[in-house]
């Protein structure tokens, strides 16, 4: 019964990505906006650490805040973007076909692409960023410290498995182009330390 | 029987809509027992297949809502057999 269920969603999913090509538009806006969210958590994080926060409840509080901007920015982002594109693009069939396409599964397609992209656009910045605030909720407020360095490790393993996962997608190596991303991270932190150096 | 037992048409069709979602869904079509689906013409958006569908009693009716349901539609019909036998 479920796996009836569950066989004729794929086959639905299949035949909506084989219209839209939603699928490769949405492994590209995973990986960008997930590293988009890692980052903006690491940097965060680093502030916080910069600026001498001991309290993991602050830490939690602005990590927070920012998981939920980031989130609700790539969905709203991607709704807006993503249906003003589809909507050109049905608009444009009609014309080739001289007809409405309302109410015709081929719209369904293009409805649910435009869903499941914004879905997936606010949910990776949002997961990734929690994944690295995770230290905070579990270590105890005396092991701030090594909440800190224990996320930075984290956001250095979320970078990495993106880029790998970018490396899977495109045929490269995994393990280049997921130390690409972790090169890029770690810039990130010595950009954030020497702004640190200059307002000492 | 004395419906219609043959019918060919010319659909046009989005281009990225896969040509076998359509033969298949016409084939689950009420009288009809075998389609048969040839390309045409390729434009920039939109392709026209010209669609052979054969049964006892093939609804119309039906046909042309399937068409239209999927996202196609039917630029005219070329050919189409009906009586009490089949001719050819």
């Amino acid at each position: 019964m479920l796996a009836s269920f569950l066989k004729k969603q794929r086959e639905r999913f299949e035949y909506y990505d084989t219209i839209t090509g939603m699928s490769e538009i949405v492994r590209r806006t995973f990986v960008n906006n997930g590293f988009d969210g890692a980052l903006t958590m690491l940097g965060v994080l680093l502030g916080s650490f910069i600026a001498d926060i001991d309290n993991p409840i602050i830490v939690i509080k602005l990590g927070l805040a920012t998981a939920i901007a980031v989130g609700v920015s790539g969905l709203t982002g991607a709704m807006f973007a993503e249906r003003a594109e589809r909507r050109r693009q049905l608009k444009e069939m009609e014309k080739a076909l001289h007809r409405s396409l309302k109410g015709t599964t081929y719209k369904k397609a293009y409805d649910f692409a435009i869903l499941f992209t914004a879905l997936v656009d606010g949910f990776s910045p949002f997961i990734t960023s929690l994944i690295i605030l995770l230290p905070f909720f579990v270590l105890l407020p005396s092991q701030i410290e090594l909440a800190y360095q224990t996320s930075a490790l984290i956001a250095m393993v979320v970078f990495f498995l993106l880029g790998a996962f970018l490396g899977k997608v495109s045929n490269d190596s995994m393990v280049m182009t997921g130390a690409k991303l972790v090169l890029a991270g770690l810039f990130c932190m010595l950009l954030i330390f020497l702004l640190e150096g200059l307002s000492v | 029987m004395s419906g219609i037992m043959r019918l060919v048409i010319d659909v046009q069709k989005p281009i990225n809509l896969p040509s076998v979602v359509l033969a298949v869904e016409l084939s689950k079509a009420k009288g009809v027992d075998a389609v048969d689906l040839q390309i045409e013409e390729v434009e920039h958006r939109v392709e026209s297949a010209k669609v052979l569908i054969e049964g006892d009693n093939i609804d119309m009716d039906k046909i042309k809502a399937v068409i239209e349901k999927i996202g196609a539609s039917i630029q005219g019909i070329d050919r189409i057999s009906c009586g009490k036998r089949r001719i050819g």
